[in-house]
């Protein structure tokens, strides 16, 4: 989605035809865990998708990642209130929530990251802007 | 009194050079002056932000603000899913998604 997601915002989103809808696949564990609050607790700011695509573009340091890393991305490139941030990163305010919803896609047959569904129809493991154009011009 | 009157000429010497200092510096970044809300409008569930800003140099990079690509809306369904984009929209593309 690194290199997919900027265009369809920029052709579906901004026109007002897609909505895009996320939700938390956990399967590296801890690493993943934590980047996942990292972008909601950015959310609770008004910049999930801000954090979720810094997240993306330095997904190396994710993997390693600690509470004082994300902080200094949410004062220096997201410009939030980073000590907000930071506790509500510390605090696991949102770690029921995200794997609640990994447990729902699991229950519900999500087994390959990335999975999309698009108006109800499943689409498994990432795709194209121009399948995704495929798909969504059939769209009414 | 010509004692005194070097003496008081001294003093305001003195007092002069402290009374003009260099201004200081301005130290805030640019970049505060184009930030979007940060907290999301409670009423609406949504707020418009820049979602480009991350890719773009940032001020202290580059000495300038910011600029704003676009902005589009962000916004929390009722069970908690973040969503971008129009609410009516009348396509939702659900991503499934680990950040690793």
């Amino acid at each position: 989605m690194l290199e997919t997601e900027p265009k369809l915002k920029e052709s579906y989103v901004k026109t007002g035809r897609v909505k895009l809808v996320f939700r938390h696949i956990l399967d590296f564990g801890e690493p993943s865990l934590f980047a996942s609050q990292a972008a909601e607790c950015a959310g609770d700011q008004g910049a999930f998708w801000a954090m979720h695509g810094l997240l993306y573009q330095r997904q190396d340091a994710v993997w390693t990642a600690d509470a004082a890393l994300f902080k200094g991305w949410a004062k220096d490139d997201l410009h939030i209130d980073a000590d907000a941030f930071a506790g509500c990163l510390t605090s696991s305010k949102y770690k029921s929530k995200v794997e609640a919803q990994y447990a729902a896609a699991r229950a519900s047959g999500v087994r390959i990251r990335p999975t999309f569904d698009i108006n109800g129809k499943r689409v498994q493991g990432a795709i194209s802007f121009d399948e995704f154009r495929k798909i969504l011009d059939a769209l009414p | 009194m010509r004692k005194s009157l070097w003496l008081l000429i001294l003093m305001v010497t003195a007092c002069g050079a402290q009374s003009a200092p260099e201004a200081p510096t301005a130290t805030a970044p640019p970049t505060a002056t184009v930030r979007a809300p940060a907290s999301p409008t409670p009423s609406a569930g949504a707020t418009v932000l820049p979602t480009q800003a991350a890719s773009q140099p940032t001020a202290q990079a580059t000495g300038r603000p910011t600029p704003v690509a676009s902005a589009l809306v962000e916004s929390t369904t009722p069970n908690g899913d973040r969503v971008l984009g129009r609410t009516d929209a009348p396509i939702t593309i659900t991503d499934y998604s680990d950040f690793l």
